[in-house]
């Protein structure tokens, strides 16, 4: 049996029982072939061909494209016809070999260049790598690896796309595992190794030699990738020789911040610790609405204003007037140079600066110190601030009695010790005060229904709760109450002679109150002037002191 | 680090908001910005995504006046929060000279709270500065999400996760309502004033 009939009979098996051939077997006789007949020029080429397709054959089975038998059959006839007819000329047998090239290029270009990979796949891979972009998360990863994960089990047979995904893959890992440690360009090479490959999917005029290409480029740039971080982990694992064998995880299993730190550093720091808490029952916390009209962010309405946050986007080249213009100009130049090493020529720029001290600048460390501020440190920030009260009112460090903390664990017992709740800053003493500055009387005078309905709503409540009506404070609210809507309803006049109605009503219900209430009083108080009639009316006590009190009004 | 100007009695100093991203750090600058706009009168500097996401960091100059005949600049800086910026954050940090730690106490962010500790101190040792010792408080924002019925970590075990060590003074805080933000701006001013007096008063 003549070589080229062996070769018919080992890849017979290819068009249907795949599992009885023998890529051994194959590739002696191609072996074979190649030795006998390697004087003949376009038997190599033929046989590379061959070969190539056999073991796409081999690899895809059923799943291989319809074409290949074929052209695998073809390919075979013409190495056949070359070898058996050797009056053949040079110039027949180049055209033979030219023609079964291009075939065999166009066929390569149709199995590799169509996965099935439609636009919601690009899509959803699209949107797992931005989320990475916008925020390294746990969720935004656990998303980036089934997504990959399920493209990398559909593009399998596509050699190139299942490489970029793998690097895809890797890097995407690689950023989930370092978190804030991945080199700062981790990000932008995992976006361009997407673009690469959504390059590679959409543009269907690219040849394979030329997505080869761009694989080729990104292999090298993923390996000198590797190459970097493999020698930056290897500083970090030596220098990071602390661990956390001394500290023992609370019940979730968690590890207090800092607990990798040597217990004699954490020791040194012996200070009281305090903690100032927010009331619970404040009510400027609990209500949503009246915060979500007092306070927006600094920048949504102050658009013309003078102080408004400026867009220093626009002045990045201008002269450089404040620390703010040079930090970001150190933040550029470090994403330009991809440094982010403190040491840094990013750091130049305030290191130049460093060295122009002129005279009489000192430069100094601070260094926590168990000293107290001198007392006119706190007086000129209660006055910055407009703190009426001392600077002693807020809660100074509690817990002088505090346990000592160790790097060898804290204890629940420990932290139970620790008297959190104490000493509670009254918040509303500053959110007042924020309301006045910010935006007086804006949910009133914003005359949308919005604000009228609280007010409303709160009025009704207010003249609803029969013990609230005892007390001097809710007659005050309501009064406020109804001069708000009246303000808000100046041109309905039905509304404003309820609300007249209302108000006098609530003005004759206050007389009664204030009456109940000086007279319990009279008893124990004596009339501070016998001259003011008021001061006598009020004083006066009794049955006859009331009927009195109704004949002089 | 903290200038001092002997010659025209002039000191600076440079506080720095630190934390997790989305923890309310450029909200407490947006907060003292508004609310003490008659004396600052520096404006504020901040560069901020599409979706109000510091870039790059946020920068709030200002002067609180003469304390025994020095006049007394603070800079406000915030970090970017994002995980991915760190070097940005390192960069920021340096010559700090006090820090505000903004923990978000929202129960899903409780690691992220004690990554960025872990995170600032390696920063700051990148620059030979000890987190224990320079002045340090900590911030526990957004407490008022406990009356909306958001899971949130408890005081106690912010303190225990993030101020155990540390040991720094610590405020529960709303940042976006002005809760303690002043009184946790005057303690690390005043710390910070503290640690150098000796040198200058």
């Amino acid at each position: 049996m003549n070589s080229i009939s062996e070769l018919k009979k080992i890849i017979h098996p290819l068009n249907g029982a795949v599992s009885d051939f023998d890529i051994k077997l194959f590739d002696a006789v191609i072996l074979n072939i190649w030795q006998s007949y390697k004087h003949l020029p376009p038997v190599i080429p033929l046989l590379k061909m061959i070969r190539s397709l056999v073991l796409y054959l081999f690899s895809k089975k059923n799943a291989a494209h319809m074409d290949t038998v074929p052209i695998l059959n073809d390919l075979i006839h013409q190495l056949e016809h070359i070898i058996t007819v050797p009056s053949l000329g040079r110039e027949k047998m180049d055209e033979i070999l030219s023609s079964r090239l291009e075939e065999y290029k166009i066929f390569q270009n149709k199995i590799v260049s169509n996965p099935d990979m439609d636009i919601q796949d690009m899509d959803e891979l699209k949107s797992v790598i931005l989320a990475i972009d916008w925020e390294i998360s746990d969720k935004t990863l656990h998303h980036f690896d089934t997504v990959v994960s399920q493209l990398l089990n559909k593009l399998k047979p596509y050699k190139i796309h299942h490489t970029f995904l793998k690097m895809i893959h890797s890097i995407g890992r690689f950023i989930g595992i370092q978190k804030a440690n991945a080199p700062t360009d981790s990000i932008s090479f995992l976006r361009s190794l997407f673009d690469h490959l959504q390059e590679i999917i959409q543009k269907k005029e690219l040849s394979f030699d030329e997505k080869k290409k761009i694989l080729e480029k990104d292999i090298s740039r993923f390996n000198d990738f590797k190459i970097r971080i493999s020698k930056s982990g290897k500083k970090s694992r030596e220098q990071s020789g602390n661990e956390h064998k001394n500290f023992i995880p609370d019940n979730d299993g968690i590890l207090p911040a800092l607990s990798h730190l040597k217990s004699s550093k954490a020791r040194i720091n012996q200070d009281p610790m305090s903690l100032t808490c927010l009331p619970e029952e404040d009510s400027s916390l609990l209500n949503e609405d009246i915060d979500s009209e007092n306070i927006k962010p600094a920048l949504s309405n102050m658009r013309g204003v003078s102080k408004t946050p400026r867009d220093v986007m626009d002045d990045l080249f201008t002269i450089k007037e404040s620390p703010a213009d040079e930090l970001l100009d150190a933040i550029h130049l470090m994403e330009i140079q991809g440094n982010a090493d403190p040491s840094g020529s990013a750091m130049q720029i305030f290191d130049k600066e460093d060295a122009i001290e002129s005279d009489g600048v000192k430069k100094f460390i601070t260094q926590k110190k168990d000293n107290a501020p001198i007392a006119e440190i706190n007086s000129r920030l209660d006055e910055f601030f407009n703190l009426e009260t001392p600077a002693d009112a807020y809660p100074e460090p509690l817990g002088n009695n505090l346990p000592e903390t160790s790097a060898d664990g804290i204890t629940d017992k420990m932290v139970d010790s620790m008297d959190m709740d104490a000493r509670i800053v009254p918040f509303e003493n500053e959110d007042e005060t924020y309301e006045e500055s910010g935006s007086p009387q804006k949910a009133f005078k914003s005359d949308t229904d919005l604000s009228s309905d609280q007010t409303l709503e709160r009025l009704e409540s207010a003249v609803k709760n029969k013990n609230g009506l005892t007390d001097n404070a809710c007659f005050d609210q309501i009064y406020k109450d109804i001069h708000s809507l009246e303000t808000a309803w100046e041109k309905d006049a039905q509304k404003i002679c309820l609300l007249k109605i209302l108000a006098h009503t609530v003005e004759l219900l206050n007389d009664t109150h204030s009456g109940k209430m000086i007279s319990k009083n009279s008893d124990t108080q004596m009339p501070e002037s016998d001259s003011d009639p008021d001061i006598t009316f009020k004083s006066s006590s009794g049955f006859w002191g009331k009927l009195k009190s109704i004949f002089n009004s | 680090m903290a200038l001092i100007n002997v010659k025209t009695k002039e000191v600076q100093i440079k506080i720095v908001y630190y934390g997790p991203g989305r923890g309310g750090k450029t909200t407490n600058l947006e907060y003292i910005n508004k609310k003490y706009r008659e004396q600052i009168k520096t404006e504020m500097v901040s560069l901020k995504t599409q979706d109000d996401r510091t870039l790059f960091f946020d920068f709030l100059p200002f002067d609180v006046g003469q304390i025994k005949g020095f006049d007394v600049t603070i800079q406000l800086y915030t970090v970017p929060g994002q995980v991915k910026y760190n070097a940005t954050r390192r960069l920021v940090l340096r010559g700090v000279d006090g820090i505000v730690f903004v923990a978000d106490v929202q129960q899903e962010q409780r690691n992220k709270n004690i990554e960025s500790l872990n995170q600032l101190y390696e920063n700051l040792e990148t620059y030979n500065l000890d987190l224990f010792s320079i002045p340090v408080v900590m911030q526990y924002n957004k407490i008022d999400l406990k009356s909306s019925g958001v899971p949130i970590v408890p005081s106690k075990v912010l303190q225990k996760d993030l101020n155990s060590l540390l040991r720094a003074p610590a405020f529960e805080a709303s940042a976006l309502r002005g809760g303690n933000v002043t009184p946790t701006l005057k303690k690390i001013i005043s710390m910070t004033l503290a640690s150098i007096q000796d040198q200058l008063f």
